[in-house]
């Protein structure tokens, strides 16, 4: 799977290695400079099954003129820059294809610039993380809050607003790309510029970044690029009214199509945040389960359900129509579900099962072997029914652990779903990576739109799409960075 | 207002030449070149001056507009795409004449409503009032969100140009409900974004998001046509629920509307939230020309609020109610009015029902030949003092101030837009000159203006980020080189 395309581009073609590592340390500083093998080394891999690359340079940028003055001369000398936060992602979205430097806004980049109360929104750095926004937020402005993710603390706001992640507010509000009201980008000139609302001004201001439209949407030439189009140095996302009552809900299922059915219901009731289902394995693992099995007659699935409200009489209401399209669907099912309170359930269980509720978190279990990768796609609410057998089919047949994870998103007009896979690396990743491209067929024969997509990946999605959009994805590519530097392999272009 | 480059359309090709070749793509009864039948593509209602299209083409088939584009793109002839003439700010006027595509009359097909994933994919003549009966027809348990728009307006041309409706409380302006998009690009190649960009051929039923895929339908958002022409369009439709209410608040100061305005859209209970100057209303039940006696309230507020139980639609409402008391307390002033609308259509008449049922001409608006309005976006802690100092322009101007505001997203940001309906011929001075002051204003607050004409877009060329216009630019000259798509939108 490893592109065959991926030609290496010798980097010192223009200049000389340590010219470069002089102008580096000249812009950033020398303890923000390293060219260390040891140093370089955790950059060039991630827990997936990409390919490991090392990159020539690491930089800590600390404001944005550092990045302005890197750009240039990366421009000038055709040296890739690969936009690097928390190392926490997959797909091999940021290791360096081509080698080059990778530029880590996730050390000294880590300002929360503004919250703005009224217009709720936050203005970030991108080395903001989830755990830092949380916690800024309960302790400064109790009354608002942003969605939260299935990731570690440690992973960054903006890098998964960019990407187009989810969070546990995705039910109601969409994709976390639904969420950004504007951008700061360096662009291959090292020209600075601001999209979205904030565009208003001819400096920087930090109370103007409210909304995305309605002028021609420049924002979008960054939304979920991975890093081609230009440098994103701040992102304002969207916060939400905090409500005074919270309540949890957990269905137990049985069945791949009555799992998707519920959850898609579900959601289009709009009376809930968040619902998430996920295999009974999973679940095990949060109680310290290494490697669950799963007996006969128990569950396939569980799904959680969080509703809050401003009142318990507008809370109530929610949790009486949510029971009351649960029975519907249980009536129509040959299937018997079950529909409990979390919180006994959490209680029952132990502590931790309560983490399916109390975001960000890292699932530990799941990082218990050296690997850990997923296919997750976008896909129809409809089809999901058919991923959840199929997968567990060839699982089953292959004797390979499978996670399953799926949401509702924006009240299921669509949904998430997420095959895991862990696994030992160096024993394992022939087989993950057959059975990683066998998931993707399956998604794509179903209209799945796979995201974080690795290289790997793109090269197979562009054989099956639209031609038409395939050459205009070039052409923005083409005039937005000429000299392919930023984060070059990725989607196919070097 | 705006020195637009003049262009010669036949420098490249005679004059009989394009209309043979347009004949030849479209049949003869789909292109004219008489000027009857050019002037009505010459104008709208606004300020904008006019000016003359030398052709007008109707296509049936996207195929079609793939030939016209080659030809044009070939021979760098203007195309204006064009649907029901119904918007504002000059934007399909033929800034330097060439062809006016109207998709209006004849790309009117609903293509697909997708009912379990919640879209319809649409041409772009598909009008409000079509769309909307098409629904309730066929597809009853959903909607989409409608607008203080006559009924012929267009779907699609509201959904590009971010838009508002009466959804827009809950779920945001109109360019977030788009999933995906099919355009002609300027060299004649047909391009589909979105999730429907994952088959070789056009299927139907795969437009069901927008991302996580490279964003490439963010370059025909607010583009105002300079990029692309759009041919087809996915929108997102929503779950109607089965009970539903409407509320009037009734408020006395500029500050006060503007509290209801952002608390109740920020209780996420209302499917929208919005406000009328009083005048406006009381045109709503016939009066033409509304005076406004002292100790009147100068705005009314429209609450729509719904549920799929009884129980649901009044916990809703009570917190509504919970949420006006607490406005009350901190106000100063304490009038602050809120009943069933009901009430108010029984007392005012039934025309008043036409701010909720829609989509609706507002026939006052329409009573002159002038109408034009300055809209933005913007932060809901401005509406107060915007509401007040235009309010006093419009005295100053000797003009019934008709003011609309709309909490939009949970009121993350707030419409805020002061109408004026003139007379063309006597006021159109007055008229610019008044809209030049709302601008001035609204600018220093950091209002957003959408549906940009060309006076204003110059200004704001002059105010903002220089590098977000040179990006602009350069985006522009990639998509669409020969400058053939609607030219001089944005300056360009």
């Amino acid at each position: 799977m490893t592109n065959p395309e991926n030609t290496q581009r010798n980097i010192f073609e223009h200049i000389q290695k340590e010219k470069i590592l002089e102008e580096l340390i000249d812009i950033f500083g020398k303890p923000h400079v390293s060219d260390k093998p040891h140093d370089l080394y955790p950059y060039s891999y991630d827990a997936t099954e990409s390919e490991g690359y090392m990159p020539d340079f690491v930089v800590l940028p600390e404001i944005v003129e550092e990045i302005v003055r890197l750009v240039k001369f990366c421009n000038e000398y055709k040296i890739p820059i690969v936009p690097y936060v928390s190392g926490n992602n997959v797909g091999g979205l940021t290791i360096p294809q081509q080698g080059g430097i990778i530029c880590d806004m996730g050390k000294r980049m880590k300002k929360i610039i503004k919250i703005h109360d009224s217009m709720m929104y936050a203005l970030l750095e991108p080395g903001v993380t989830w755990g830092q926004l949380k916690k800024y937020l309960d302790e400064n402005h109790p009354n608002l809050k942003y969605g939260y993710t299935y990731a570690p603390p440690y992973a960054s706001v903006l890098a998964n607003g960019l990407l187009s992640g989810m969070s546990n507010l995705s039910t109601s509000y969409g994709c976390m790309a639904d969420w950004v009201n504007g951008l700061e980008v360096i662009l291959n000139t090292g020209d600075i510029v601001r999209t979205g609302s904030c565009f208003l001004s001819k400096e920087y201001k930090d109370d103007n970044w409210f909304v995305r439209y309605p002028i021609p949407d420049l924002t979008s030439l960054f939304m979920c690029w991975q890093g081609m189009t230009g440098i994103v140095t701040k992102a304002a996302v969207l916060l939400w009214p905090k409500k005074k009552y919270n309540t949890a809900l957990v269905a137990l299922v049985y069945g791949g199509n009555e799992c998707a059915d519920l959850v898609k219901e579900i959601g289009r009731t709009e009376c809930c945040e968040d619902v998430s289902a996920m295999n009974t394995e999973i679940i095990k693992m949060t109680f310290g389960i290494i490697n669950p099995p799963k007996y006969d007659k128990e569950p396939d699935y569980g799904v959680v359900l969080s509703l809050s409200a401003n009142t318990m009489e507008l809370l109530n209401a929610k949790v009486a129509y949510v029971k009351q399209t649960f029975e519907k669907i249980n009536e129509k099912s040959d299937k018997v579900m079950k529909l409990t309170n979390f919180e006994p359930f959490a209680n029952l269980l132990g502590e931790k099962f309560s983490i399916y509720y109390d975001l960000p978190t890292a699932i530990t279990p799941m990082m218990e072997f050296s690997g850990v990768t997923w296919v997750g796609c976008y896909g129809s609410t409809d089809s999901t029914g058919a991923l959840f057998n199929k997968f567990s089919k060839i699982s089953q047949e292959r004797n390979q652990e499978l996670l399953i994870f799926m949401k509702s998103m924006k009240y299921s007009h669509y949904c998430s779903f997420m095959a895991i896979l862990r696994y030992k690396k160096h024993k394992e990743v022939e087989k993950i990576k057959k059975l990683q491209e066998e998931f993707l067929n399956i998604m794509l024969d179903n209209d799945c739109i796979p995201y974080k997509m690795p290289s790997w990946m793109t090269k197979i999605v562009k054989e099956r799409c639209d031609p038409n959009w395939v050459k205009l994805l070039q052409r923005v590519k083409q005039t937005m960075d000429p000299n392919v530097i930023f984060n070059p392999g990725k989607w196919g272009f070097y | 207002m705006t020195d637009v480059m003049k262009r010669n359309v036949y420098e490249g090709i005679e004059k009989e030449k394009i209309l043979a070749e347009l004949i030849k793509i479209f049949g003869k009864p789909n292109v004219t070149e008489k000027a009857h039948n050019l002037i009505p593509y010459s104008y709208d209602m606004t300020e904008s001056d006019p000016k003359m299209p030398d052709f007008v083409v109707l296509p049936e088939k996207v195929e079609e507009i793939v030939q016209l584009v080659k030809f044009s793109n070939q021979y760098k002839i203007p195309i204006v795409p064009y649907v029901s003439g119904n918007n504002v700010g000059g934007l399909t006027i033929p800034e330097q004449g060439g062809i006016i595509c109207d998709m209006g009359k004849r790309m009117k097909k609903i293509i697909k409503i997708h009912d379990s994933m919640m879209y319809a994919l649409l041409e772009p003549g598909v009008t409000f009032g079509y769309f909307k009966k098409y629904l309730d027809d066929h597809h009853p348990g959903l909607k989409y969100g409608m607008l203080m728009a006559p009924p012929y307006a267009s779907v699609v041309a509201n959904a590009i140009l971010s838009g508002l409706s009466t959804l827009s409380t809950a779920h945001g302006s109109m360019a977030d409900f788009i999933n995906g998009l099919e355009i002609v690009l300027y060299n004649g190649e047909v391009v589909r974004t979105g999730s429907c960009f994952l088959s070789k051929e056009f299927k139907e039923d795969n437009w069901f998001v927008r991302y996580p895929i490279p964003d490439l339908t963010g370059l025909f958002i607010g583009w105002q046509g300079m990029t692309g022409i759009v041919t087809k369009a996915a929108v997102q439709l929503w779950p109607k629920k089965k009970y539903n209410t409407a509320l009037l608040a009734i408020a006395y100061t500029g500050e006060n509307c503007a509290a209801v305005i952002r608390e109740f859209g920020r209780s996420e209970c209302c499917e929208e939230v919005s406000c009328i100057t009083s005048e406006l209303a009381k045109m709503g039940f016939g009066i033409q020309h509304p005076t406004k006696y002292e100790k009147e309230p100068d705005y009314a507020i429209m609450i729509s609020v719904s549920g799929n139980t009884m129980e649901l639609l009044k916990a809703k409402v009570n917190y509504l109610k919970q949420v006006l008391e607490e406005i009350k307390e901190k106000a100063e002033d304490k009038r602050i009015l809120l009943a069933d609308f009901d009430t108010f259509v029984n007392v005012l008449g039934k025309e008043f029902g036409m701010y909720y049922n829609l989509p609706n001409v507002l026939t006052p608006l329409y009573e002159w030949d002038g109408l034009t309005w300055v809209g933005s976006y913007t932060n809901p802690d401005n509406l107060g003092p915007l509401m007040d100092k235009c309010y006093a322009l419009y005295g100053k101007y000797d003009l019934a101030p008709i003011i609309y505001a709309k909490s939009m997203k949970s009121s993350h940001y707030a419409i805020f837009r002061p109408i004026i309906r003139y007379h063309k011929g006597t006021e159109l001075e007055k008229v610019k000159k008044l809209q030049h002051e709302f601008l001035e204003i609204m600018l220093e607050y950091d209002c957003v203006p959408y549906k940009t004409p060309l006076w204003m877009t110059e200004i704001i060329r002059k105010r903002c980020d220089p590098n977000w216009l040179k990006l602009l630019e350069r985006i522009k000259d990639v998509m669409d080189p020969n400058n053939i798509f609607n030219p001089g939108r944005w300056g360009l």
